[in-house]
């Protein structure tokens, strides 16, 4: 009867274990930061373990204590430990650990990876969970429009107090990159992602069609370009776009368009907005340069199509698509690829569309000086690592810029033979205004599905222009309203 | 207890009997402890936070108790009215479909056909297999260039409607792959109850000279009803939480024709992060279905025989 007994005992025990057996996961998270850092930092790895392993206040202690010791120093926080919030997959990726390295060797910080899993579609930010539960993180990642989302939270440290002690010159290291919200930074970008246009060599050569030149790239050319390409017994499209809100409002931000009113309400009743997507859903619908949007939707097109298929002419998207031109092994061509500007409207100002990359200080770190010190050299060099990143900084020379595009940016485009000069008006032409790709301000994200839902509509024929335009305007004053 | 005259009883139990009601509890014990925290918890909270104006990104000391505010706003929001519309339709599709495809599938493999055990496997596949998977064959069938589009063109339809992504047809053709993907359950069910009908019954009612459709409905469907029932409170429970079907077919679009009551709680919680004002969405979720389920518990008694 006794043994009957226990072994029910034991059943449900085990049974009780295995359905809690998901609470877990906070420690898992301990051992993989610990493991994640084993990996980048052998010698430390038995001192960290501990570190990992030791409460708070303890913690916090030591770091008092090593800051004091090492503020005799050029590296005046030499041994503090500061904790970097990032994804399992960016903690063992190459570009973090160099980072990791050369922050090391630049201030003395040491950074462990706090890491975080990755937000599914739908989800929210679960550094931002993690950092509203309170969490100690002295680092995080964000882009600029996603650093509002912190901002609004209130979750991130304000810079220009922190800049101040340090004699650090923000907008003269970074100019218009800084995430600015209400008349303070809260964070600094270390690199920029640029809309360029890409074009496939081989198509051009195939068409008969001279390559295009970067001078007055307007999208009247660019149009006039692509219909000459356009090779429909082929399938191919002179052009490709993908279907993101800001193809719908690039146009009109190029000619001088704002998302919001003076008076803090929306503004897509300006004639420019309907301008704008007339103008980008005509390039499928009318000029049939692209595929029109249904297509595009219900051919579930591929962001990477452009590489993967081979099938169009031109590619005009962020700079970040560069990033699978050299992964021959995963998108094997044997044609080379062009780089232009972004086209720009005949008779407006050059622009392009960009979305700078910020690290930034959360409220809940512990050593927020240290940390400053450390968002400082990660947002100055981490362009230097050779990662082909285009730095957010304005104080680079003439020299330095060329330096830095052949003996690193232009090296993992050697099939390509793209030259300096290519980079240098793509990226790094300072004349050209830089226009923020997301909208960022209240109701944002309900805006920007708005855009989506209600544009795409009008792109595939389901509802007039006018209507459109209305229904934004309507839901975009709502979203506003309601986030306030 | 009570006896039969209405006065109280004391009934003693044994050390054996409490010994086993103990090894009972012990049982059920880490199923409630897992279902308090993780269903019976958040399900408070949500309760509480939809009387709230509690937003994600908002701290705690800044959520106010706004009483019944969020109800009110959800019956005047235009675009949730028009979700929960939205829901109703894809109930009112859904639940009849699969129940009369799952009964006539069950009826037919039960009146024996060839290759029973493989034609029993294929409709029960789709119920196992992962949502995603299925939008991506769905997509690449119903797209261009897919069987679908290039039959109709053969057929002679100058430019065949991309059935996914039109206004009027996004949402029954939803509908159709959600019943295609979830009928195996309901057919097995089916199967399963249509095995225990009485064959006596049956050989006696065509001896009586009944027709095969007066057996279906004079001898068949009553026996299996509470199969039905049950069937049919699940298919409606299932019609309504279909989150996963449609963001993975058509993430709500085209525009909103599939945004449903579950996309838009999503969306209000996690993309415009009004927490409290999703909640409140949810709650009333959760009446509807409450209310639904009641009613035909109490209606059960007029057509279910046990």
């Amino acid at each position: 009867m006794k043994r009957k007994r226990l072994l029910a005992l034991s059943l449900c025990a085990a049974m009780a274990v295995t359905s809690l057996a998901g609470c877990g996961a906070a420690k898992d998270t301990e051992s993989s930061t610990a493991q994640t850092t084993e990996n980048t930092e052998a010698p430390a790895k038995a001192e960290e373990e501990v570190k990992a392993e030791e409460p708070a206040e303890s913690s916090e202690a030591s770091t008092e204590q090593e800051s004091a010791e090492a503020n005799t120093s050029d590296k005046p926080f030499e041994g503090v430990t500061l904790k970097y919030a990032t994804t399992q997959t960016a903690s063992t990726g190459e570009e973090n650990l160099k980072l990791i390295e050369l922050v090391k060797e630049q201030t003395g910080i040491e950074i462990e990876f706090y890491v975080i899993p990755s937000a599914k579609a739908g989800e929210v930010d679960k550094t931002l969970v993690s950092l509203m539960a309170g969490d100690e993180i002295d680092l995080i990642y964000n882009t600029k429009p996603g650093l509002k989302t912190f901002y609004n939270a209130g979750v991130l440290e304000p810079m220009n107090a922190l800049a101040a002690n340090a004699g650090y010159d923000i907008k003269g290291t970074y100019g218009d990159y800084v995430p600015e919200f209400d008349g303070d930074v809260y964070g600094l970008p270390a690199f920029s992602d640029i809309w360029i246009t890409l074009y496939n060599k081989q198509i051009f050569d195939d068409a008969g069609v001279p390559y295009p030149e970067a001078e007055g790239w307007t999208w009247e050319k660019y149009i006039e370009t692509a219909q000459k390409l356009n090779n429909p017994e082929k399938g191919i499209y002179g052009s490709l776009m993908l279907d993101y809100d800001c193809y719908n409002y690039m146009y009109a931000l190029q000619k001088g368009w704002e998302p919001y009113k003076a008076d803090g309400t929306a503004n897509f009743d300006d004639p420019l907005f309907k301008e704008s997507l007339e103008f980008f859903y005509g390039l499928g619908n009318t000029e049939k340069i692209q595929p029109s949007i249904l297509e595009f939707k219900a051919a579930n097109i591929p962001w990477n199509a452009f590489v993967s298929t081979g099938q169009y002419g031109m590619f005009m998207c962020g700079g970040w698509v560069t990033s699978v031109l050299n992964q021959f092994d995963k998108y094997p061509r044997d044609w080379k690829v062009g780089l232009l500007p972004m086209p720009y409207p005949e008779g407006c100002d050059k622009s392009t569309l960009t979305v700078p990359g910020c690290y930034a200080v959360p409220v809940t770190s512990k050593n927020k000086e240290a940390a400053f010190a450390a968002e400082a050299c990660m947002a100055e060099n981490q362009y230097t690592l050779g990662m082909g990143r285009v730095p957010a900084r304005v104080d680079l020379s003439e020299e330095e810029i060329n330096s830095y595009i052949e003996e690193s940016l232009a090296k993992p485009f050697e099939f390509d033979a793209l030259s300096v000069d290519d980079f240098k008006t793509a990226w790094f032409d300072g004349g050209r205004t830089a226009l923020s790709e997301k909208i960022i301000g209240y109701g944002d994200a309900a805006i920007s599905q708005a855009v989506i839902e209600e544009g795409q509509l009008y792109g595939q024929d389901a509802q007039d222009i006018d209507t459109t335009v209305s229904k934004i305007q309507e839901r975009a004053n709502k979203a506003i309203e309601e986030d306030k | 207890m009570k006896n039969n005259t209405g006065k109280k009883m004391r009934v003693s139990v044994s050390t054996a009997q409490k010994k086993e009601n103990f090894t009972g509890y012990a049982f059920v014990l880490p199923y409630l402890l897992g279902f308090l925290i993780f269903q019976g918890l958040p399900f408070f909270i949500a309760m509480v936070l939809g009387f709230t104006n509690a937003r994600y990104i908002s701290k705690l000391e800044e959520v106010e108790f706004i009483g019944l505010s969020n109800f009110i706003r959800m019956f005047q929001d235009t675009d949730t009215m028009k979700a929960l519309g939205r829901t109703g339709m894809y109930t009112l599709m859904y639940v009849p479909l699969i129940m009369v495809c799952g009964f006539f599938i069950a009826y037919m493999v039960n009146k024996g056909i060839h290759l029973t055990k493989m034609v029993r496997s294929m409709f029960f596949l789709p119920y196992v297999s992962n949502m995603v998977a299925v939008a991506v064959v769905f997509k690449l069938l119903l797209g261009p260039g897919g069987p679908v589009v290039n039959l109709l063109l053969k057929m002679g339809m100058e430019e065949p409607p991309y059935l996914l992504y039109g206004l009027n047809t996004a949402l029954p053709t939803v509908v159709c792959i959600a019943v295609w993907k979830g009928i195996g359950l309901n057919f097995i069910t089916y199967l399963a109850a249509l095995q225990n009908v009485s064959s006596d019954l049956l050989e006696a009612a065509q001896i009586d000279g009944a027709t095969k459709w007066e057996r279906i409905r004079h001898i068949i469907i009553p026996s299996v009803s509470p199969t039905t029932f049950f069937l049919l409170i699940s298919s409606i429970i299932t019609s309504l939480q279909n989150f996963t079907t449609i963001q993975a077919l058509t993430g709500g679009g085209p525009g909103q024709a599939t945004t449903v009551m579950s996309i838009n709680i999503i969306r209000t919680a996690f993309s415009n992060y009004q927490t409290g004002y999703a909640s409140a969405q949810a709650l009333v979720m959760f009446l509807i279905v409450l209310v639904i389920t009641l009613i035909q518990w109490r209606g059960q008694k007029k057509w279910v025989n046990y």
